[in-house]
């Protein structure tokens, strides 16, 4: 025990693991192995694919890439820069995303601070009102319907329109006001002179920097995901995103036979051998815009989806 | 083109004054009218058969309007090669309005979303003038035609148009596969008779130097081919050494292994599988469930037999192609005698040199009773949806004609590849075509490096007779038969790099299997079913479909015991309601 004592404490895991008792330090261990494991488990297809994409299709094809690049080749990302569809899409999804997640976020505080404050009248009215929206909405065909009147069938504004606002979001960030803002900071802005809006602006705002960051981030994967409204409101294929014209390229490769046999087969082949080339190209294309965002929002995003979990 | 497309100078005029007929066409939606009379008003307003031809005289004297005249299409189709189908990008769409002063506007998508938008647009109410859609059920069309969406074509004179006329006229069958239980088309049809259509079901591709370096025959019987799979186990015919090969493997999707099933029953039964039933056949005008027959329980474990020796690759059932794909391109050595499936690439990479020397397929083996039946060619299958129009469209009769130049051969092929000159041409005088008789044009690009929306990459109709997709000039005809006939290792560079390669090879290779089809009247036609009845046939193949294949995958791994659980078994059919789906396809099929 003397000893351990003496020994010089130090920072990070080792000395944290000095600092520990038996006990502490074998469930430590363990943990930090199981972790470990998962980590490689969910790492290794990442680092298969990225190899993959930078590896000629014989490779791939007959199982040599193992974690490396075998013959390495540019191939694929040549053929996803000249596949139009796909840099187009990539600027579309882009557009969308951010696009839509600016307007969601901002109709977001602008609608749960209000909710949030006990002295709204009529709050629980309104209450209700977001809450019968978002569990008896009208399903497909009225929303398409909803949006052909609208006259934004077609173009590129219905996406955005289309991912403005979600109620269910509205909560969380309504929570957030409620719990982490408290009615004697509100007095004490008052009583310093300041309105409402300015204690918005200036104060709730700032403070709301962790949940706006969790909403960025849930309207950005959703928005860059997303491909279903896509499907259903675009019909030019300049605008479509990426990831529509991601999922028409890998159709292709298990097309139903009932499509192979009333589309031309060597139409089939020539798109299949297209893929076989850029598949694994496409899919970092895909993947890499969210995992450049996601550290840079992470920090939030745990402390955010913690949010609502205690009650004041 | 010009040759066919008549002038017929009234033909404008004619149009001009039933402008607008689209109007009564619209008036089928709202019900009460008999449909007859308001599905064409000029039948409305001239009862006499006579008159009524008079009145739709067809339009073939290009341009098919004088004023120019706007149709909005859906269409899937949306790749690398046609990124738009806009007037403004297209090639082919640009000269569909330079020729006939129609402006077609699109609703494009890609293959994936095809389903969903279109089921999206049709039940908004928001659909366009024209819809097509290959893959469409004629349940659909009929549903969509009961609701007036879809109108109904025959008053439209089709039989006056050179091209429609002529499909027809080889194919009279499209009558009773695509007309809807009230008799009437509600769509224009179109014909894809490629060699892919060609004896799809069950299908066994074989490794042939190993034939060839042994000195084997072929096996011509059930029991022959059994002994050929146990010597490739034992036999070690790629002479490495090693005990690496594997005598029959197939990978894990649905289609494929349903294909080495039915293969593997062939000798046994005539069994049916096309793209729409699988063990389903009509003998002496019975619907039959072939999956019931003692002669399919004999071949299950025939099976179970080449399982439980090691001669099937044991997790066929449950390994990806691209597995499989890595196993059967081993540099090294290959591996597998033979695979089921549709194509040589099943186990190997498309255009390798292994590729070339796997199109070889299994001829037909004889099995206990003597029989000898062919991987089965589904005599329906060539014929399939290829226009709707809808009661939106102002002027139906202008849309068939539109249809008409559009599947005039010189045209479609525009659609098909791109413009004549630049992407297809005459073919070169005494040049051999895929089936080696005289060629009837030649691509000038290969597939797949057209230039980017100079036509609509084959998503355009087209009329496909045989002699269509291979009157294409072949490319070095007669290396590729020399290979395909003698083997000879020498070949195999020009052979495998040869585009021409894989459709001579379908062919040739396919030609000898004719003697043993099933005969067509096995088959189960399509029919158009009232709602109730597709909506029962459809709650049950949704649990049936994947029970069967469920169970024969449990018999042939011995999961389950085909001699003790074979009545539990044929109870379940009974309990999913395989005898009820039988009993209703017999009962429409008894009112065709």
């Amino acid at each position: 025990m003397t000893n351990r004592r003496k020994a010089p404490a130090g920072h990070g895991l080792i000395g944290e693991l000095r600092r520990q008792n038996g006990a502490d330090r074998v469930f430590h261990i363990v943990n930090i192995l199981w972790i470990s494991i998962a980590g490689l488990v969910i790492l290794y297809p990442m680092l298969y694919v990225l190899a993959c994409s930078f590896s000629s299709t014989s490779a791939i094809v007959e199982g040599r890439v193992i974690l490396w690049p075998v013959e390495f080749t540019l191939d694929s990302y040549k053929a996803v820069l000249e596949y139009n569809m796909i840099p187009q899409g990539f600027v579309n999804s882009i557009v969308y995303c951010l696009g839509a997640t600016v307007v969601s976020v901002m109709l977001l505080l602008l609608s749960a601070y209000p909710l949030s404050r006990r002295d709204l009248p009529g709050r629980k009215g309104l209450t209700y009102f977001f809450l019968v929206v978002m569990f008896f909405n009208g399903g497909i065909i009225p929303n398409y319907i909803l949006m052909r009147n609208l006259g934004l069938i077609g173009s590129r504004s219905s996406l955005i329109v289309a991912f403005m606002f979600s109620c269910y979001n509205m909560i969380i960030v309504k929570s957030f006001f409620q719990s982490s803002i408290p009615q004697s900071l509100l007095d004490a802005a008052h009583i310093d002179g300041c309105n409402d809006l300015q204690f918005f602006i200036r104060i709730a705002i700032p403070l709301a920097k962790p949940v706006i960051a969790v909403m960025v981030l849930f309207n950005m994967v959703s928005n860059w995901n997303g491909y279903f409204r896509a499907l259903l409101y675009l019909t030019k294929p300049e605008t479509f995103p990426l990831q529509q014209v991601l999922r028409g390229i890998l159709f292709v490769a298990q097309m139903p036979p009932e499509i192979v046999s009333a589309v031309g087969d060597s139409n089939i082949q020539s798109l299949q051998d297209l893929l076989e080339q850029l598949r694994y190209a496409v899919l970092m294309v895909g993947t890499i815009p969210m995992m450049l965002v996601y550290p840079f929002v992470q920090k939030f995003f745990v402390k955010g989806m913690m949010i609502g979990s205690i009650k004041e | 083109m010009k040759k066919r497309l008549l002038a017929f100078g009234f033909a404008l005029v004619m149009l001009l004054s039933s402008a607008g007929c689209g109007q009564g066409a619209g008036s089928a939606a709202d019900g009460g009218a008999s449909p007859e009379a308001s599905a064409s008003p000029d039948a409305a307003e001239a009862p006499s058969p006579d008159q009524a031809g008079e009145q739709t005289a067809p339009l073939l004297s290009l341009p098919l309007t004088a004023e120019e005249v706007t149709f909005s299409l859906f269409i899937a189709g949306l790749d690398n090669m046609t990124s738009s189908f806009a007037v403004e990008d297209n090639d082919f769409s640009k000269r569909i309005l330079e020729d006939t002063g129609i402006r077609l506007e699109f609703i494009a998508t890609t293959q994936a979303d095809r389903k969903d938008k279109l089921s999206v647009l049709l039940n908004s109410g928001d659909y366009p003038d024209l819809i097509r859609d290959n893959s469409m059920p004629l349940n659909d069309v009929q549903y969509y035609g009961n609701q007036g969406i879809f109108i109904p074509l025959d008053d439209y004179g089709l039989m006056d148009y050179p091209n429609i006329k002529q499909m027809f006229d080889e194919f009279p069958t499209i009558n009773d596969a695509m007309r809807n239980s009230d008799g009437k088309l509600y769509l224009l049809p179109e014909v894809n008779d490629a060699l892919h259509n060609t004896y799809r079901g069950g299908r066994l591709h074989y490794y042939m130097p190993w034939f060839r370096d042994n000195n084997r025959e072929l096996p011509k019987t059930l029991d022959e081919f059994t002994e050929y799979l146990r010597w490739v186990k034992t036999g070690d015919p790629n002479g490495n050494g090693k005990a690496d090969e594997i005598p029959f493997a197939f990978f894990n999707n649905e289609a494929t292994i349903k294909n080495a099933i039915s293969a593997l029953a062939k000798p046994f039964l005539p069994w049916v599988m096309t793209d729409r039933d699988w063990g389903l056949a009509v003998m002496d005008g019975k619907v039959t469930e072939q999956y019931r027959q003692d002669e399919f329980r004999d071949a299950l474990r025939y099976m179970r037999t080449l399982y439980s020796e090691g001669l099937i690759l044991e997790n066929s059932f449950s390994i990806p192609q691209d597995e499989l794909r890595a196993i059967g391109s081993d540099a090294a050595d290959a591996k597998i005698a033979i695979v089921a499936g549709f194509g040589a690439d099943v186990a190997v990479q498309r255009g390798t040199p292994r590729w070339a020397e796997y199109h070889f397929i299994m001829p037909p083996l004889e099995g206990p009773n003597g029989d000898k039946w062919a991987p089965n060619k589904d005599p329906w299958n060539n014929q399939i949806p290829g226009l709707m129009v809808t009661d939106k469209c102002s002027d139906p009769r202008l849309a068939v004609a539109l249809y008409n130049y559009m599947i005039d051969f010189e045209v479609s092929m525009d659609g098909y590849i791109g413009p004549k000159g630049e992407a297809w041409d005459d073919p070169d005088p005494d040049t051999l075509s895929l089936r080696g008789d005289e060629s009837r044009y030649k691509l000038l690009v290969n597939w797949g490096t057209q230039r980017e929306n100079s036509g609509w990459n084959q998503y355009n109709p087209m009329f496909r007779n045989s002699d269509f997709r291979l009157g294409e000039q072949a490319n070095d005809y007669e290396t590729a038969e020399e290979w395909l006939t003698t083997g000879n290792p020498d070949l195999l560079e020009q052979v495998y790099t040869n585009p021409s390669f894989n459709e001579i090879a379908n062919y040739k290779t396919a030609l000898p299997l004719m003697e043993y089809a099933l005969p067509d009247d096995y088959f189960l036609p399509p029919m158009p079913l009232s709602v109730e009845d597709n909506t029962r046939i459809a709650d049950i193949k949704a649990v049936l479909d994947p029970f069967k294949l469920q169970v024969f995958a449990e018999f042939i791994t011995g999961a389950r015991d085909i001699e003790t659980g074979w009545d539990a078994y044929l109870a379940e059919l009974d309990a999913v309601g395989s005898a009820e789906m039988v009993a209703i396809y017999q009962q429409n099929y008894d009112a065709r």
